[in-house]
This record gives structure tokens, C-alpha cells and sequence, in this order.
């Protein structure tokens, strides 16, 4: 079995005129922690919805564990083992927790298991004192955590999280850390965007830079944060 | 959980009242009674499809059509009352057959929202446009003519063995299968397929990434919810013996939808209610005037929407819900 | 020679009736997020405010003209009752106008029965080939045309041109930069409901002035819209010209009732393939233009 769980190749998308993600070529393998960064309108939510299928591709390939899905439709995707955290929280306003849980995890847990489950997931992300709110009532950093629990209902094996500790604190960003690193110590694979350099370092192995839709650089953190060329295109005049 | 709140307390409340109804009522009445059970599995067609899985219709009389038109063709061939429960049966699953291949067509090419409500407008009128101009002689399925704008006469009615539905035995079987949807839709929503729906209904681009086949779910759910407009075209047809492209005229379209929308789509008892109150009025003033009756029904729904959004009965439901049972 | 004008003022007739019926419908539309189920009623009462000048001796003209307004006050009436509360919401605004074009039908019903008594169709009519035309019908189709550049000159060359479409764009932005939203929303529904106003003044002495008059219209209207997408201009003119085309060629050789279905049946089509109607498909173009 290979150890790539995730590859692109060649990935581009155009929206009209313009060239949101440009001959992207990506590998990820199982069991890494990796981080996109890149200045805002890089691509980055963009190369996420490619990768769930949201939108189509204009030109390219992507394979997750080693079976190519560029043209599978979204659900297939998600029933093969791919979750998300969305970058605006991707959570069902209207309804109550439970509910929200009960629809991230019907398609993947026995109905006998199914209350246990929830709970544990509850549990695990920290939520379970706000009791069976109403979502939309939640703060955005709880909301966060619950969609983040939704994501892992389905046992995934690659979460993709888009900016999970945005508008956190440093309590909550600390917290959300812990999470996410548990979760890749169980084995699943993820890949998260953030600008939040502190929280980066914090977690990340490997970062990969993007910039106008272009792969601009790859590394470590510290190769990455003394690379000059990285540090231009965010400080310099674009 | 407590179940003793408003709604099914309402509802229980009815279903004792329609149960006893025919010892307590002329001949007559149960008649009329029957029609308006018949209709109101229109409104729940359009309960389901509209508020479980927040897919907005216009097309229901047009499976209401199909399925009182499919039964009068089927069992005027077969011409023979043991063959009803077939023609029945036929007509319902051909009502539902049209109603998943429309939904294939939308939903698979990507169509919602209100564009799903144009194209099964669209459609309604297609077919009450080409059923009214069958008034000729060479208009016809098998044996039966299908006789243009005045439709088709002498549809027969449904027969078990020697007895024929007529009446109160007729009420029973309407009232009967009413019950049984009805105790359905509502265990529906707490099952799988259920939460499936809402998550349909809540955010149809998210609900993929969790698994769910939305075109799949879309079509599967108005199909059946075309089978319960058949249903009610089917009781129509075999009530009045009769069937007219009048009931899929644009004003027969919008009603379920007006009906369903002022009662609160998202609640299967509302729409139960707010029907049976509707027919019964409308019957009511027939005997004076209509012409009232859509008045006010249009002051009703203007009311509805901008005051209680949610729906009528179902504000009602908790408003009653907080005073008298003391829920939040 | 005599079947070529036949069919030509079929479909030019078509045209007029379909930009005519649908130009008031695709401003509310195009500008509001509001879909407006009693257009038809809108369009019934200008009939019958023409028809009630008319026969009481006003001049035709003028009596359409006051149909027209006369609407637009209604119109502006409602929007300030009712349907401002329901920008961009289009279903509660179909269950709400639904209501409204009920009041209307049975209201008119009751207060004036089943029909009116009409005025004429003017101008007379012209034979070529034992076959009579009306020359007011085709006087319509002059007016619709001249109702398009009118548009288009109100919209792209008039400050108030340029902040409705600035509005229908992106409202919050627009009201950032000073714009009165509210009182843009309620001129725009004032302005679509004087253009239905308009249809039902021009089409009332070629038809029966009863409470469905409406009706005539409606489907068309709403079909004509849909197909056009949201663009009020551009979108209008394609659609009722493709459909136009569909409805006249299918009545000149079937009959009026394959006329209307064809039309049905094409913008089912159509609007499966292509959602966002013309106004999407022509905006994809210039997009990439640019």
C-alpha cells in the first residue's frame, strides 16, 4: 500500500478569467500534519473544495489513497474516508447539536452505537456542557469545535481543516492544538490552513506555500520562515 | 421523552372526532367529509417533499392528475370491479414512476429552489393544457376516451369482493390509510432517511460532505411524494367518479402550497388541520358564495407569511405549547 | 408570399405579447428577488381602469396611459404594505403575492362581475390573402419595441438607471455609498407594476375584460422571465424572441394549444440546461471577454 494519501497533479482552476489555482502539483502521505499558508486569495479554501469536489477541475488530476477522484461526485468522496472543517462554520444553524451530530454521523455509525458515539465526539472536542443548544446560539469558536466533531464522525483518513482557530483566543487556540494533534496521533492524516504563524509552528511538520495559485515553496517551518522569497510576498508590495 | 404536548394532543383529539364522525353526521356530510380527506393527502405530499426536504412544488395535482386520470384508464379497460384494487394500486405506482422521472430530470441536472417550483409549473400546465384539448373522438387509451375538458365520467368505484366502496364504507378506507400516513410521516421523522432529508433541506452543498447523495435523496422524496398526490387523485376519482383537467388548473396548482405554507410546511399535523379547515370552509361558503372564501384565504396567507412566517397552527401549537403545557 | 407576412406577424405579435407581458414581472424580478404571482392581476387592473375611462369617453390613449399609472400607485400602495418586507425572499413572496392575486380575482369578482363591458379594437384591419390583420396589434409590437429602447435608455443613460443597477449588483455596497435602498426598492415596484398597468391598458380592447384576464398573461410572463434571467434588458428581449419563435412557428402549423405547450416544454428544457436563464449565459460570455 502507498504511502501517499493524497496527490494532485497538475491542478488548475479557472473561474471565468481568472486562474484561481495554477498547475498545482501536491503530495501528501499518511500520517502527516501538514499546513497550507499563503497570503489571502492564494487558493487555498479554493485547493480544499477542489479536493472535496465542491467545484470541478479546469485542468489535472487528484488520487486519494491511491484511486483517482476527479470526477467522483462529493458524497463518494466523503464515503471514502475525506472530511472537512470549513472555513465559514460549515454547521447546521437551525437545528440542536445532537442534530447536528446525529446528521455528520448516521452514514458511518451502527444506529445502536450511534448515541455513544456522539458523546464521545462531544466529549473529545470539548463541547459537552453547552447541554443540546440551538447551533446558530453558539459562539463561533464553539462552533468551530462542533464541526470539527462532525468532521470526525465519518472516521476519516484525511481531515482538511480550514482555518480552525480562527477568532480563538490563546486559551482556545491552545485547546483546539491539543485536538488536532490527538487526532493525528490516532492516525489520520490532515491538512490545515491558518495564518496564525504561533499556532503553525505549534503543530505543523511540513508547510507548503502557496501564492496566486502557484505551489511557491515547501518545508519546514524554519525553512520556511528564513526563506526570502516567502517572506516577500508577505510583507512585500503586491 | 414527554409526548404529551399540543400537537399530539390536537391530534388524537382529531382522529377520536373523525372516527365517530359518521355515527354523529347525515349521509351527506360524511360525503362531503370524504372529499376533504381525500384532498388533504394532496397537502401532505407537499408536507413532506416542502418541509422535510425543503424542496418547493408546484407540480403535486399534476401526480394528482396522472393518478386520477391513470385509475379511470386502467380500471375502465379492465372493466371489471375485482380488477379496481389493481387499477389502484397501477395508478399510484405510475403517479410515482412520472414524479421520479421529473425529479431525475431536475434534480440530477442540478435544478432548485424556486426553479424546481417553475419547471413543475411548467408541467402542470403542459399536461392540464394537452388534457383539455382531448375532446375528440380520437383522443383515447384502450377504451377510454378522455374526453377533453369534461373529462371522464363513470370512473368506478373501488370494490372488494361483493362489497363497493360507497359512503361510510368508503369514509373508513380514506380515513383509515389517512391515519396510517399520518402516524408514518411522523415516526419519519426521527428515523435515518428523515434526518437525511432535513439534511437536505438545511444545506444541501455541506450535507454531501457528510455523505449524502443529494440528487438521490431529492428524487427518491418527490417521487414519493408524487405516490401521495396519486393517492389523493386515486381517492378523488373513486369518490366523485369523475375526473377533469380542471383539477390541474393553475389555481388547483398553487393551492396545496398556499394551504401548506399558511399551516407552517415544516410540521405534517399542521397541514392536516389547516386542509381540513380550508375544504370545510370552502364547502361551507360554496353554499353562499366562493368567492369569499379566497378572499379571505388570501387575506389568511398574507397574514401568515409576513406575521408568522413559521406557519399558523404551528405558532398557535406553541403558543400553547408555552402557556398550557409549559414547554420552552 | 400571403403565409410568410402570416407567419411573420405571428411571431412579431408573439414577441409583443411576451416583452410586453413580461417587462414589468422581469423588473421586479431582475431588481427585487421577488417573484410576483399576482402580476396578472396587476396587468387585470389596468384593464379595467382603461376600459373604465374608455367607456366613459376618455380617448383610448389616455385611458391607457391612467391604467398605467393608476397601477403604479397601487403597486407602490402594496410595496409599502406588504412587499417590502420580503426583498429577496422569492418563496415567501410567492406565498404572499399568491395571496394578493386572490384578493384581487375574487374581489373583482364580487364587485363588478363576471365581465365588463370592453371597448373595441381601433385602427381597424387589412386583408392579404383572405386573411385579416389588425393593424392595432401590430402597432403593439411598435410600442414594445419602443418600451425596450425606453428601457434601455432609463437604464443605462439616467442616474436612476445607474443606481437600480448599481442596487440590483450589490445592495449593501450601494447603500454604503448613499444610495436610499428602501426608496429604490419601492420606485423599482412601482415602475414594474406601471409596466404590467401598461399591458393590461394596451391588450384590454383586443381582449374580454374579466376578473382572470390575468391569466392570459401570467404563464407567459413568468416563463418569459425565468428563461431570461435576471438581467431585466438584455434577458426580456432574448427570451421572448427564442420563445416568441417556438410559440408561433408551433401555433402556425399545429394550432394555438401545441403554441403554448411547445413554449412549456422549451423553457423546461431550457431552464434545466441553463439555470441562471440568458442574462447567465451572455454575462458568462462578457466575463471572459473581459
Amino acid at each position: 500500500m502507498s504511502d501517499k494519501i493524497l496527490e494532485l497533479q497538475h491542478v488548475t482552476k479557472d473561474f471565468g478569467g481568472l486562474r484561481a489555482v495554477d498547475d498545482v502539483n501536491l503530495t501528501i502521505n499518511r500520517g502527516e500534519l501538514r499546513c497550507l499558508i499563503g497570503p489571502n486569495g492564494a487558493g487555498k479554501s479554493t485547493i480544499f473544495k477542489l479536493i472535496m469536489g465542491v467545484y470541478p477541475l479546469t485542468k489535472g488530476k487528484i488520487f486519494f489513497k491511491g484511486q483517482e477522484i476527479t470526477k467522483m461526485p462529493t458524497w463518494k468522496r466523503a464515503r471514502m474516508g475525506l472530511s472537512i472543517k470549513m472555513q465559514i462554520p460549515g454547521v447546521y444553524g437551525e437545528l440542536t447539536i445532537r442534530d447536528n451530530m446525529r446528521i455528520a454521523a448516521q452514514n458511518y455509525v451502527n444506529p445502536k452505537e450511534l448515541d455513544d458515539e456522539i458523546d464521545r465526539l462531544i466529549n473529545f472536542v470539548g463541547i459537552q456542557d453547552l447541554g443540546n443548544e440551538i447551533v446558530k446560539n453558539l459562539s463561533h469558536g464553539q462552533q468551530q469545535w462542533l464541526e470539527m466533531a462532525m468532521a470526525l464522525a465519518s472516521k476519516p483518513d484525511l481531515l482538511l481543516l480550514d482555518e480552525p482557530v480562527a477568532g480563538m483566543g490563546p486559551e482556545e487556540t491552545e485547546f483546539t492544538a491539543q485536538i488536532i494533534k490527538k487526532i493525528n496521533d490516532s492516525g489520520i492524516t490532515i491538512i490545515f490552513i491558518d495564518h496564525d504563524m504561533e499556532f503553525v509552528r505549534r503543530i505543523s511538520q511540513k508547510i507548503t506555500v502557496l501564492h496566486y495559485g502557484k505551489l511557491f515553496a515547501e518545508g519546514t517551518i524554519d525553512e520556511i520562515e528564513s526563506n526570502e522569497e516567502v517572506i516577500k510576498i508577505y510583507l512585500g508590495t503586491e | 421523552m414527554n409526548k404529551l404536548n399540543t400537537e399530539n394532543t390536537v391530534a388524537a383529539l382529531l382522529f377520536v372526532y373523525l372516527l365517530i364522525y359518521p355515527f354523529i353526521s347525515s349521509e351527506y356530510n360524511i360525503m362531503n367529509m370524504s372529499y376533504f380527506l381525500a384532498m388533504i393527502f394532496l397537502s401532505l405530499s407537499l408536507s413532506l417533499i416542502w418541509g422535510y426536504s425543503g424542496i418547493f412544488s408546484f407540480g403535486q395535482t399534476a401526480f394528482f392528475g396522472v393518478g386520477g386520470y391513470a385509475y379511470a384508464i386502467i380500471s375502465m379497460n379492465f372493466n371489471n370491479p375485482n380488477l379496481t384494487l389493481l387499477s389502484f394500486i397501477l395508478a399510484i405506482l405510475i403517479a410515482g414512476a412520472f414524479a421520479w422521472i421529473l425529479g431525475y430530470f431536475m434534480f440530477y441536472g442540478g435544478v432548485n429552489d424556486v426553479f424546481v417550483g417553475l419547471i413543475t409549473l411548467c408541467v402542470t400546465l403542459v399536461l392540464a393544457t394537452f388534457m383539455a384539448q382531448t375532446a375528440g373522438s380520437q383522443w383515447k387509451i384502450g377504451d377510454v376516451l378522455l374526453g377533453g375538458d369534461n373529462g371522464i365520467n363513470n370512473i368506478p368505484s373501488l370494490t372488494f369482493g361483493s362489497v363497493t366502496l360507497y359512503g361510510t364504507n368508503l369514509y373508513y378506507v380514506i380515513l383509515i390509510v389517512l391515519i396510517v400516513i399520518y402516524i408514518l410521516l411522523r415516526k419519519f421523522g426521527s428515523s435515518k432517511f428523515g434526518y437525511s432529508l432535513i439534511a437536505v433541506r438545511e444545506n444541501r452543498e455541506r450535507s454531501q460532505m457528510f455523505g449524502y447523495n443529494i440528487p438521490f435523496l431529492q428524487t427518491l422524496v418527490f417521487s414519493l411524494g408524487g405516490v401521495l398526490a396519486g393517492l389523493s387523485g386515486v381517492f378523488y376519482a373513486i369518490w366523485g367518479n369523475y375526473m377533469s383537467p380542471s383539477s390541474m388548473a393553475i389555481s388547483a396548482a398553487a393551492l396545496p402550497v398556499v394551504l401548506v405554507a399558511a399551516a407552517g410546511r415544516k410540521n405534517v399535523t399542521a397541514a392536516v388541520i389547516f386542509s381540513l379547515i380550508y375544504y370545510m370552509f370552502a364547502q361551507y361558503l360554496s353554499v353562499t358564495g366562493t368567492e369569499y372564501a379566497f378572499v379571505i384565504l388570501g387575506f389568511v396567507l398574507l397574514i401568515a407569511i409576513l406575521l408568522v412566517p413559521q406557519g399558523i397552527i404551528v405558532t398557535i401549537f406553541n403558543l400553547i405549547d408555552r402557556y398550557v403545557f409549559k414547554k420552552s | 408570399m400571403g403565409e410568410l407576412f402570416s407567419f411573420l406577424y405571428q411571431f412579431l405579435d408573439s414577441f409583443a405579447f411576451l416583452i410586453l407581458a413580461a417587462i414589468g414581472l422581469a423588473i421586479i424580478f431582475g431588481m427585487m428577488g421577488i417573484i410576483n404571482l399576482a402580476h396578472g392581476e396587476f396587468i387585470m387592473l389596468g384593464a379595467y381602469i382603461t376600459t373604465f375611462c374608455a367607456v366613459s369617453g376618455v380617448p383610448l390613449p389616455i385611458a391607457i396611459l391612467l391604467g398605467a399609472i393608476g397601477v403604479g400607485i397601487f403597486g407602490l400602495i402594496i410595496d409599502r404594505i406588504i412587499i417590502r418586507h420580503l426583498y429577496h425572499r422569492p418563496l415567501d413572496s410567492v406565498v404572499a403575492t399568491w395571496g394578493i392575486s386572490l384578493i384581487m380575482t375574487q374581489g373583482f369578482l364580487i364587485l363588478w362581475g363576471p365581465t365588463l363591458q370592453g371597448t373595441s379594437t381601433p385602427l381597424g384591419s387589412f386583408k392579404i390573402d383572405g386573411t385579416s390583420y389588425s393593424y392595432y396589434r401590430m402597432l403593439l409590437v411598435v410600442i414594445a419595441i419602443g418600451l425596450l429602447i425606453f428601457m434601455y435608455w432609463l437604464f443605462m443613460h439616467t442616474k436612476f438607471g445607474l443606481i437600480s443597477r448599481a442596487t440590483m449588483q450589490n445592495a449593501e455596497i450601494a447603500s454604503s455609498l448613499g444610495v436610499n435602498t428602501k426608496r429604490i426598492n419601492s420606485l423599482t415596484f412601482m415602475i414594474g407594476s406601471m409596466f404590467a398597468g401598461l399591458a393590461g391598458g394596451l391588450y384590454a380592447p383586443t381582449m374580454s375584460i374579466t376578473p382572470n384576464f390575468g391569466n392570459a398573461f401570467l404563464v407567459e410572463s413568468f416563463v418569459t422571465v425565468l428563461v431570461g434571467g435576471a438581467n431585466p434588458l438584455i434577458g426580456t428581449v432574448v427570451s421572448g424572441s427564442a420563445l416568441g419563435v417556438v410559440n408561433s412557428t408551433l401555433s402556425f402549423l399545429f394550432g394555438t394549444f401545441y403554441g403554448r405547450m411547445g413554449l412549456l416544454v422549451v423553457a423546461i428544457l431550457f431552464i434545466r440546461v441553463w439555470p441562471s436563464g440568458f442574462s447567465g449565459l451572455i454575462e458568462k460570455k462578457l466575463m471572459r471577454v473581459k
